[in-house]
């Protein structure tokens, strides 16, 4: 008996104990919000609204409207401007900390269409907090579309959105310059990588599909929608002249004298004549306010019109 | 101070006191596995767990989005607490009682005890329903998501669990008799033939369902909610009652089949309500959480330590404790990395597997010391 008065005593103690920690410890970090900010006027909370964006064309885009200020939390595709990696990170889209998303306090939340379906999204929208879920298409197009809906959502002068708007068309005429001077339709493989043991190709339908024909190539295999698996066979059968990758793709497989070895790669022009292009994912597949620097800078590549930077 | 001073008289006479510490190191043990003692952990948990979050809220503001005290709050608080924090500890607790329930349970049907319900074909049936879930949310079943939501994926995944189960339970079925070690064997072989099939899937997979997939098999109890915890916990309780019924003849079977057939249980009724149960169970557990390992084959044994291996106590035990492990594991998932959040599965099988290979070591080395 005397055992289990002593325990009863220690389990009581240990657990007054826990209460009075986290107690103390809530206590001493009261959030700064509630009552006082809500009676400001409403047009300035308007304009000073505070945003959660969980896609990396859709940071990009806020910072080149220049609402990069009202960011206060990113996930983990959102990695341009540098800056951004010192917002709080939440993680991948598809298993989201609906807490700690709350917990920063947002007015509004910014996602992509595509991942809008979701219980934690759900959650979220419960709270009463604003959700805003955008399309992405994969054309010039896109950055303007997604800046104009941002723009209406968040208000402000529209000077960035007109920016954005020249800059993209001045990029769609020197395009139009340079690829007009070209006769031939380089094949052009992209190939996602995450290791040697996992390569993917992109078929239609893809971004990088879309991308590739923008910067006046012609995508190595057009028999498929979405990615497959590489397989040494279609390599040789698909006859690429150029193989395009992420430069963490590249990476991954052990950099250009890895891809080297990739089996069936050396029966190809591209294997041949060791091109290999590799870029930044999001700048080349995001279709942020970027891609038209980033198709410039592709169609540069493919028709050998610059330096062609054979990665490193 | 009882236990104090002869502690330190253990370390004086260790030859005399010896025995002596050791019936009160086993009292202590069964003391604290005893039903009263996990219930009122159980109980503590709850509310404790309501205050730890990445999201800080103060005691008063918890205890305020309970009705309880004169705090004023913000709607957004409140529903953080009673509709995100709440429901997911309650479903942790739950999914918790129902895995561990179901492992006891398994583990005395088949009178071993490292069997574990995915041996059965539960887990990997829900795997490779949810995982075609996810594989043909765009084509082959878009009307049918469109019809359920999000919740398609929970809902494959049960189907497929109970599917995989009753497949496993007619193959080894013959003239009326189930044959264990036959269900054994065809659980094994479904396993296989659904992880073929899973890998086929995976393999053809693009790069978000890839990650999808992953993040399914990796397991998580967020985005738990009323509704969701109504029907899971029904099924599950209705899962827990028959298997603590099925005690008294799981304890017969300890003895043998044939045995406990001439004791009067009836043998091919009581394998039927395991495997069941024990599928309605898992199934429900893993539809909603996905994959969270370790869990129903690791908390039975750590009751069986203390208990021994009586099955109406154990099955008690068992609930008791899985409820509240999984309760602290998803506790330490929601907000060990915040913002971030960490899968559960990793979480039970990073503690779980250590512990499980010191259990085994230590009861080497003192049963050899015995």
């Amino acid at each position: 008996m005397k055992t289990i008065k002593y325990l009863l005593s220690v389990e009581l103690r240990v657990v007054l104990l826990l209460c009075f920690a986290i107690a103390c410890q809530n206590q001493s970090v009261k959030s700064p919000t509630d009552a006082t900010a809500t009676d400001a006027k409403t047009s300035e909370a308007e304009t000073a609204k505070k945003i959660v964006s969980l896609s990396g064309t859709i940071t990009e885009t806020l910072f080149a409207l220049g609402h990069g200020d009202q960011i206060i939390g990113v996930d983990v595709t959102s990695t341009y401007p540098a800056s951004v990696k010192d917002l709080p990170q939440l993680g991948h889209i598809s298993r989201l900390n609906v807490e700690a998303v709350l917990s920063l306090q947002p007015d509004l939340i910014i996602l992509d269409e595509t991942s809008s379906q979701s219980s934690e999204v759900e959650q979220l929208r419960g709270a009463g907090i604003d959700i805003l879920a955008i399309p992405t298409e994969h054309s010039f197009n896109n950055p303007i579309a997604m800046a104009e809906v941002l723009q209406q959502k968040l208000g402000g002068s529209d000077d960035r959105l007109k920016e954005i708007k020249t800059e993209l068309e001045q990029q769609t005429t020197q395009l139009k310059d340079l690829l007009a001077d070209q006769e031939s339709q380089p094949k052009v493989l992209f190939v996602y990588a995450r290791g040697k043991g996992s390569m993917m190709v992109a078929g239609t339908d893809t971004p990088a599909d879309a991308i590739i024909g923008l910067a006046g190539g012609e995508n190595a295999v057009s028999d498929f929608e979405g990615f497959k698996a590489l397989s040494v066979e279609g390599l040789v059968s698909a006859q690429p002249d150029v193989i395009l990758m992420f430069d963490s793709g590249l990476k991954s497989i052990g950099g250009i004298d890895g891809i080297a070895e990739v089996p069936g790669l050396a029966q190809t022009p591209a294997g041949k004549n060791k091109k290999v292009i590799a870029m930044d994912g999001l700048y080349l597949l995001g279709f942020t306010p970027r891609v038209g620097a980033a198709t410039l800078d592709l169609a540069k590549q493919l028709h050998n019109t610059s330096t062609s930077k054979q990665s490193s | 101070m009882a236990t104090v001073s002869s502690q330190t008289s253990t370390l004086d006479a260790p030859s005399a006191t010896l025995p002596v510490k050791k019936e009160q190191q086993r009292f202590v043990r069964r003391w604290l596995l005893s039903n009263q003692s996990l219930g009122l952990l159980l109980l503590a948990s709850v509310p404790l767990a309501l205050f730890i979050g990445a999201y800080r809220l103060s005691v008063e503001e918890v205890l305020a989005s309970l009705g309880i005290g004169q705090a004023e709050i913000s709607d957004s608080i409140r529903y953080l607490v009673l509709q995100i924090r709440l429901p997911r500890i309650l479903l942790a607790i739950v999914v918790g009682a129902g895995l561990s329930v179901a492992g006891a349970a398994i583990q005395g049907l088949f009178r071993n005890a490292l069997a574990d319900p995915a041996l059965i074909g539960v887990t990997s049936g829900a795997m490779v329903f949810a995982v075609a879930g996810i594989f043909f949310t765009g084509g082959l079943l878009s009307s049918l998501s469109g019809l359920l939501g999000y919740s398609t994926v929970a809902i494959l995944g049960f189907l497929g669990s109970v599917l995989s189960t009753l497949l496993v339970y007619r193959l080894a079925s013959h003239r009326g008799r189930t044959s264990v070690t036959t269900m054994l064997l065809a659980g094994i072989a479904i396993t296989a033939l659904a992880g073929a099939l899973t890998g086929l899937m995976t393999y053809f997979s693009t790069e978000d369902e890839l990650r999808d997939i992953t993040f399914w098999t990796l397991g998580s109890l967020s985005g738990a909610n009323w509704s969701m915890l109504l029907l899971v916990s029904s099924l599950i309780i209705i899962a827990l009652i028959a298997l603590l019924r099925c005690a008294p003849g799981l304890d017969l079977l300890m003895l043998g089949e044939n045995e406990a057939f001439f004791l009067g249980a009836s043998v091919q009724r009581l394998k039927w309500v395991v495997i069941l149960s024990a599928a309605l169970a898992v199934g429900t557990a893993v539809a909603v959480s996905g994959i969270i390992s370790f869990v129903a084959l690791v908390v039975p044994h750590l009751v069986r330590l203390s208990r021994g291996p009586a099955h109406r106590s154990l099955l008690m035990g068992s609930a008791l404790l899985g409820a509240i492990l999984l309760l602290w594991a998803d506790t330490l998932a929601r907000v060990a990395i915040a913002p971030a959040e960490l899968p559960i599965g990793i979480l039970t099988a990073l503690l779980g597997a250590p512990f499980f290979i010191w259990l085994l070591r230590k009861n080497q080395l003192t049963s050899t010391l015995d």
